[in-house]
Formats: C-alpha cells, structure tokens, sequence
C-alpha cells in the first residue's frame, strides 16, 4: 500500500462510536468454518460466547438476584412514544420497553440466537391452509394497571384495533398490510374469539413471522389508544415488561418493572433509567462514575470502541462482551442515469477489487490493538448482507462462496484492466457524495476520505460532495432509486428478516433502494426467498443472491465488520450471558434478562 | 416614554420580517420538508401515508396561507404544537426557557463579575505584568471554542478526579444541591468567551476615560482612588459594556447549545436544534419568534439604561 494512502487512512483513523447491537455472538463463526476455543475468556474479564455443545464459559456462574435499577442510557431524543405512526428507530426501540408484540426472537443463553421465533403475547399458532394464520393469546396478559387500561387482561379485540390503524397509517405497514403494499401478506385480521386472531393472507410469506417478531413490526397497543384513552406520543400503556413510569423530554426515561407482566419472575431488576446522554465523552465520564452501568444501550454503548482498551486497563472492574457484528450495511450506491459508467458491470466490480476490506476495517474498528490486547475479534466481510446476520450470510472468505469471491478481494490489477476493457483506461473522474453531518456516524466523513483514496489509485477520480442528509441526501440519493450522479455513500438499516432487509434497500420496489429497477434478477430472487418457506432452502436462496451481488456489484459493500465490544461493570450480569437476534429489542428481549449484584446497588 | 413606545411600535414589522424569512426559507428553499423526514424510509413507497401525514400538519396549502394560519395562532397565544411529539410549543418553551435563561444569566453575571474588574486592574496596571498577565489569559480563553473546553473539562475531571457532573438535570425545586452541581460547571464554561473579550473591551473602554481632562481634574481635585474609578471612570467606561452585555445575552440563551448537549441540560437551544434537524416547522418558527422577541427587548433595555448611565443622553 503507498505510504501516502496509509498516512491519509492514519489520518482519518477515527473509530466507530459504537452504535449499539445486541445480537448473536461468537457461535457463528464455527459456522464460517472458525477453530478458536470455545467460549471462556481470553482475556481476563472477556467474554465470548460457547459453540452450541462447546465448553462452558469461563465466567463463573452466578445466582441471578432480583431488584435493584439498572442504569443504561439512550444517545438519541425521540420524537414519539408512538411505536406505530411514525417515529423512527428509536421510538420503535422504546416500544420495546412497554408494549409487546405477538411474537418475538429467542435469546441465545451463552449461545448462538439462531434468528428463530417465538410467542410474545401469543401461547400458539398455526396455518390451517396457506392463506390463513391463526394465532391465540396467551391466558392472562394483563396490560397497565394505570388508568385507563387498570390491569385488565389484553383480547383479540385489542390486536384487531391495533392492526385497523397499523395498517391505515403505521410508519411500517408496507412490510405486513397488502393493503399498502401488494407484496406484503396481510389482507385482514379479526378476532374469533376473545383469545385467537385469524390473519388472512394474500400469499405464503417466509417473512411474516419474523416481521411480526422484530421492532419494525407489530407492536399490540390497548384500543383504549385509539379511542381518546391517553396520548400514545407521550404516555405509554402496554402488556410488556416495563411501565413507563417517568419521561422528561431531554432529560430521560424511568421504567419500572409490570409486576403483571406475563412472564412469571421477569423482569428481575425493579426498574431501568435510560438518561439522554447524546456526548461520548459525558456517557463515559458517567460510566467511570458508575451512574451508568454498561451493556448494549439505546444508541450505544457507554464506552466508544476507541476508548473499551484504556478503560479495561484503568478499571479493573469491568468486563468487554463480544456481541454480535450490527446488522447495518454501508454500501457505495451508484447512479445508474443514462451514461453513467457504473451501468457497465465491469466498473462496478473494478471499484470494489479497489477496496482493501481488511485495511478499511481495521482502521475504523481498531481491530488488531484488541487482537493484541487477547480479544479474540476478527474482521468479516459484507456481502453486502453483515456476519451478524449468523446463517444467511455467506463468508466471501469460505470455500462455499464460489469463484466471484474474488470480487472482494483487494486486486489494483485486475481493477485496472478491467476499466480498459470497459473502456476507462486512463480512468474517469465521479461525484462521490457522503454526509456532511454525523447522521450516520463520526467517522463517515473519513471513511469516505479513505474510499476516495482507495477508488483514485484505480484511477477513479473522485470529486468529494459532503452534503446534509435531510436538505439534500434523503429528496436527490435515498429516495431517488439510483437516479443520480456518481456514487453516494449509503447506509442500509437493520431490519428483523435478512429478505425483509434486501427487499427495503434493493428490491425494485423496495422504500430505500439502491438499484432502482435495473436489477430484475434480485427482485426474483428476494421473492423466491420470501416465497420458500423451508428454512434451510431459503438460507441457500439467500446465499444466492450474495452470490449474484458478488458476481454483478450492484451495490459495492464497504467493508465489514468485526464482533462488537460492548463494555460493562461486572456488577452487572446479562450481557455476557444473553444474546439477542439483530432486530430485536433490548427493552424487550435483554434487559428483563439482566440483573445487577451489590456492587452497583445503591 | 414617546421613544420608547416608538421603539417598541417598531418591533411589530421587525419580527414581521423575522418570522417571515424564517418561514420562507424553510419552506422555499430547503427541498425536502417534515413529512420527509418522519417517512425517510418509507415514503416513497407511501405516497398515501405521505399524504395523509401532510394534511394532518396542514402542509398542503399555499405558503402564504400556511405562513397566515401560523401568525393568527400566534396572535391568539397559541406557539402551535410540535408535529412529532404533540407537545405545545408554549409548554415546553415555559419548561426550557428559564434553564435557558438561568444558564445564560449565570454565565452573564460570572462573565461582568470577573471581566469588569480584571479590564479595570489590566487598564491601571497598564504593561505591567499583570496586564500581560490578564490580557494573554484573556487571548488565551478567547480562542477556546466552548465545546471543546466543556469536552476538556469532562474528560480531564473523569481522568483526574473520578468526577462527573450529575446525570440528570433536576430542577432547583427537586433538589437544589444536583441542580447546582449540574449547573455550576456549564454556567462557568459559557462565560468563559465573553469574559475574555469583556475583559478586553473593558481595558480600552478605562484607558480611553483616563486620558480625558475631567479625570485629571477629578484627581486634581484630591479625590481617591476609589471615588475616582467608581464614580468617574467605571460609569463613562460602561456604555459599550451595556451594549455588549445586552446582545450578548440572547446569544447566551440560545447559543449554549453544544453545552447543553454536553452537560444534558434540556435547554432552548437543544430543543431548537432538534427541531431544525426534524424540520419540525411550528417548533422551529415559535423559538425563533421568541428568541426574536427576547432580543429585541433586551435592545431596548439596553438603549434606556444609556440614559441611566450617561444622563446627557436623551433620546427623542
């Protein structure tokens, strides 16, 4: 590599501010054909996660112990408590805490969490024919007992209402009302009886459950929120594991534990706080206090990555949890206008042989001072669907992968003669468009420095565009279907189905896609994947279509990216026990997991 | 009284026009608009909901009905609600303003407190090392941008010292001791740069009264030290302090915004900011109409105390 280019990645070696994930650990990688030890810590006070029949952690096991407030932090002001209309991630991420959904994710115990589902609110469902889904509540879920909703016990009636104005004007109904949208399932929803909820649907759907399942789904309101009864943009009244006791805009949320909720002896801590923390360096002046307690947050984690290694040097106290890479996947977009030379496949392919992925990671994740530090963390690359996505995603480093691997692969070469064969051979100069602000992270101004870097010694010349992301990038890039100039650096979100991911960012029809309609063959394959509803079939569909992705470079991955550190206090104990499936929900499926000991009581 | 009820008749068509360009900026030339934002996702595959969402906000009029709605709301009393989280403008303008205003007063009073003197001892002590001393301080602090020193002090007390400022901001009414523990820090942060300037102003403003004759004469005269800095020099020195004091308080109120996101205070400026990046227009247009407002006012303050101040002064 020149000196110059790496004096310049030097440079721009920002890390990552840690956006938060919770997800499945290390499991996966003996899937990806990985030998490390299982489980156990590497480090003192490190913890990955045991292969499925692996050795049991080295951490001792410890008795759970009730009570006590857990002190985690949210980094981002939301701007409803309204999980349905439209709110943005974090007010979906809130909904978690109090309201519930009909189905949820298995959380992995010291395991892999395989992306498989279970009942929420509902005890049992079955399919009596492929057009209908019948789902029956559980006995007994008791909403708030807070007025209006006093306790009482959650009905179908319930569901149904919740589903009238989820499909009218949910920020998500496009997924689930085919009503919204002819792909999605759902045609209609009534109650049978008290307790069991027949959907109608317009077509079998591998995606409903796990749609139902994730935060971008289904969250089950009382009707009372629908008939005057409180203000769902800033009061909260729900069947989850959390009522929300207190919320000071800027200031931050207090939950306490539903002593109705349904299942019986969770949550085990009394209550979480959750502060609006939006600085790093408050956050983790706050956990060296210990006001904040670690673990996966709303936003982040407390600790930057840049800072987990002094700190696990400074306090001898905390522990590092390795949790599964976020879902999230930034990608180079390309405009596809008439003339533009990213409509030659060749291009395409010559930009991303003119990533060094291993270099990009490393940089922006500081990935080899925790490999020297014992942190067992490897780099992965995107496909571009992310390792955390555990099955689905097809390591480009296997041997299964197949011969278009080597489009992955770092070859300035090979990327040079390919733009002569495409007629560049003197190369050609772009617009390369990124965000002015820290939408997207800290560092996305110098992650996009260090791609222009890498694109110019393949002699694509690229004119730097930084741009504000709700003026500009969301009316001329995100939502112009590949209709713009040059390339625009993207960033795809985390969604609860890896085919409800590729069918949002580059499915034809798709609210956020990158390729527009030029790209029939991945419309066919999300849909084959969506229809097949064998779920070792599906995987291989999947894994189709990263092959297709590799071979064409519709969308060029920009990297990758490593397990995520999460730091915490020893006292508290869950993170390093409990891991959750990308797309699920902290307030629901981890925290009423989670206990603290003495240590940070009081 | 006549100049004054002018002054304050002029301030109809001055916020007339504040509004105004704020309203039709927003809308005119930022391309893309609140329902965009709240469907980033979704909305281009929406266009129904997107719809909807806009009639529900009352976006789909012209803009000079939009803008006309607004302003009779406003003459009514009501600032509107947030389009996002319902809550009334006026309601959490009631809760943020005086945090706001507190934050700001504090830093105003610490920055008069500790500039006033210091420009007066650096004006007396001219070249000598005590006014080398003041003034380097005084370049010195002026180039620290606040956020920078706020992210300093945050981490040098965590390093250092174990400390952090308290997590969540309580009104004095909850807990004095935590709000002025949360408070304390911020408020001698903000006051940092304008001290620094005051400081210097101040030091020309002196030096400038001590050279005129009435100075000479006064201590001609016999008069102390005291009478003669107090009553003489301080009260001809003050003029442009008054004015920079008073434009600087609006700046104070709604400038701290960084701080406050720093130090996790709900103040004005944070809410502003969020609604500027929400384009969350009622919000936007109400905070900037009082701010507006707040600054006018205090320019009018300014402008009677001067009679106060210099008695020659009258204004017609």
């Amino acid at each position: 590599m020149p000196a110059g280019m790496r004096g310049r990645i030097r440079y721009s070696r920002r890390r990552l501010l840690g956006v938060a994930g919770t997800g499945v650990a290390a499991a996966w990688l003996a899937a990806c054909g990985d030998s490390k030890k299982p489980g156990g810590a590497q480090t003192e006070g490190v913890t990955g996660v045991a292969t499925p029949g692996g050795a049991a952690p080295a951490t001792t096991v410890v008795q759970a112990q009730t009570g006590g407030i857990f002190r985690s932090l949210i980094d981002e002001e939301p701007a409803t408590l309204d999980p349905i209309a439209p709110s943005g991630g974090v007010g979906a991420q809130l909904g978690a805490f109090t309201y519930s959904r009909l189905l949820r994710f298995k959380a992995g115990k010291n395991a892999l969490a395989d992306g498989s589902v279970e009942g929420d609110i509902v005890s049992r469902w079955e399919q009596p024919d492929a057009g209908t889904l019948v789902m029956t509540l559980r006995d007994g879920v008791k909403l708030d007992p807070r007025a209006p909703t006093n306790g009482r016990v959650l009905t179908a009636e319930d569901i149904v209402t919740t589903w009238e104005t989820f499909a009218a004007k949910g920020t998500y109904r496009t997924d689930l009302a085919n009503a919204a949208s002819k792909d999605a399932p759902i045609t209609s929803v009534r109650a049978v009886d008290g307790k069991a909820i027949e959907f109608k649907l317009a077509q079998p759907d591998a995606q409903l459950l796990t749609t139902l399942a994730s935060r971008f789904g289904l969250w089950i309101l009382p009707k009372e929120a629908f008939s005057g009864g409180f203000d769902t943009k800033t009061e909260m009244r729900g069947s989850g594991p959390w009522l929300l006791e207190k919320y000071t805009p800027a200031v931050g949320f207090s939950f306490k534990k539903n002593p109705n909720y349904w299942e019986s002896g969770h949550p085990l801590l009394d209550g979480v706080e959750l502060p609006v923390v939006m600085d790093t360096a408050q956050a983790e002046a706050q956990f060296k206090a210990k006001n904040i307690h670690g673990g996966p947050a709303l936003g982040g984690g407390a600790v930057s990555e840049t800072n987990i290694l002094t700190f696990k040097k400074d306090l001898k106290d905390t522990r590092i949890d390795l949790h599964a890479p976020q879902l999230i996947g930034p990608t180079l977009a390309f405009g596809y206008r008439e003339g533009s030379p990213f409509r030659d496949k060749r291009v395409r392919q010559a930009v991303s042989l003119l990533i060094d992925r291993d270099t990009f990671i490393e940089v922006f994740t500081n990935l080899k001072a925790f490999q020297d530090a014992g942190v067992k963390m490897k780099g992965y690359w995107a496909t571009p669907l992310s390792a955390g996505w555990g099955p689905f995603w097809l390591d480009p480093k296997g041997s299964a992968f197949g011969p278009h691997a080597a489009n992955f692969k770092l070859n300035v070469a090979e990327a040079k003669k390919l733009l002569t064969a495409a007629g560049f051979e003197n190369g050609f100069e772009t617009p390369f468009t990124f965000l002015s602000g820290s939408n997207w992270g800290r560092d996305w101004g110098q992650r996009g420095e260090a791609l222009m870097t890498m694109l110019g010694r393949g002699g694509i010349r690229c004119k730097p565009n930084p741009v504000d992301y709700n003026s500009v990038f969301i009316p001329q890039y995100l939502r112009k279907r590949g209709d713009f100039d040059g390339i625009a650096m993207q960033r795809t979100g985390s969604r609860g189905d890896p085919g409800q991911w590729y069918s949002i960012f580059f499915g034809s029809s798709g609210a956020n896609t990158q390729l527009g309609n030029m790209f029939p063959e991945v419309d066919a394959l999300i849909l084959k994947q969506r229809r097949e509803t064998d779920r070792d079939k599906r995987i291989a569909i999947v894994h189709e279509l990263q092959r297709y992705f590799a071979e064409h470079m519709p969308s060029v991955p920009q990297g990758g990216h490593t397990e995520e550190p999460i730091m915490s206090w020893k006292g508290l104990h869950g993170p390093d026990e409990y891991f959750t499936w990308g797309g699920g929900d902290l307030g629901a499926d981890a925290f009423p997991l989670y206990w603290i000991d003495s240590s940070l009581r009081g | 009284m006549a100049y004054l009820i002018r002054r304050l008749m002029l301030t109809i068509p001055t916020v007339l026009g504040l509004t105004a360009l704020v309203f039709f900026l927003l809308h005119a030339v930022v391309p893309s608009d609140t329902v965009d934002v709240l469907v980033s996702f979704y909305g281009i595959n929406d266009p129904e909901l997107a719809q909807q969402l806009r009639e529900e906000f009352g976006l789909t009029g012209s803009l000079l009905s939009q803008y006309a709605d607004w302003l009779g709301s406003v003459l009514r009393g009501d600032l509107g609600a947030s389009l996002f989280t319902k809550r009334s403008v006026l309601e959490e303008l009631s809760r943020r303003l005086p945090i706001s205003l507190e934050l700001g007063l504090g830093a105003m009073l610490v920055t008069l407190a500790v500039a006033i003197p210091a420009g007066i001892i650096s004006a007396v002590k001219r070249d000598g090392p005590l006014d080398y001393l003041l003034r380097g301080g005084a370049v010195l602090a002026n180039a620290l941008p606040d956020f920078w020193a706020a992210t300093l002090v945050l981490v040098l007390g965590s390093v250092w010292f174990s400390w952090a400022p308290p997590l969540e901001y309580r009104t004095p009414w909850e807990d004095l001791g935590e709000h002025l523990r949360l408070m304390a820090v911020p408020v001698l942060l903000v006051a940092v740069t304008p001290a620094a300037a005051l400081i210097r102003l101040m030091r020309s403003q002196v030096l400038e009264v001590l050279r005129q004759d009435y100075i000479r004469t006064a201590r001609a005269k016999g008069l102390d030290a005291r009478r003669v800095y107090g009553r003489h020099v301080l009260r001809n020195a003050l003029l442009p302090v008054v004015t920079f004091a008073g434009l600087l308080l609006p700046r104070l109120i709604a400038g701290t915004v960084i701080v406050e996101q720093i130090f996790g205070i709900p103040g004005t400026g944070r809410y502003l900011l969020q609604a500027i990046g929400r384009l969350d227009y009622p919000v936007i247009q109400s905070t900037n109409l009082v701010i507006g407002l707040l600054l006018i006012l205090v320019n009018v303050a300014v402008d009677i105390s001067y009679t106060w101040i210099d008695p020659r002064i009258r204004w017609r």
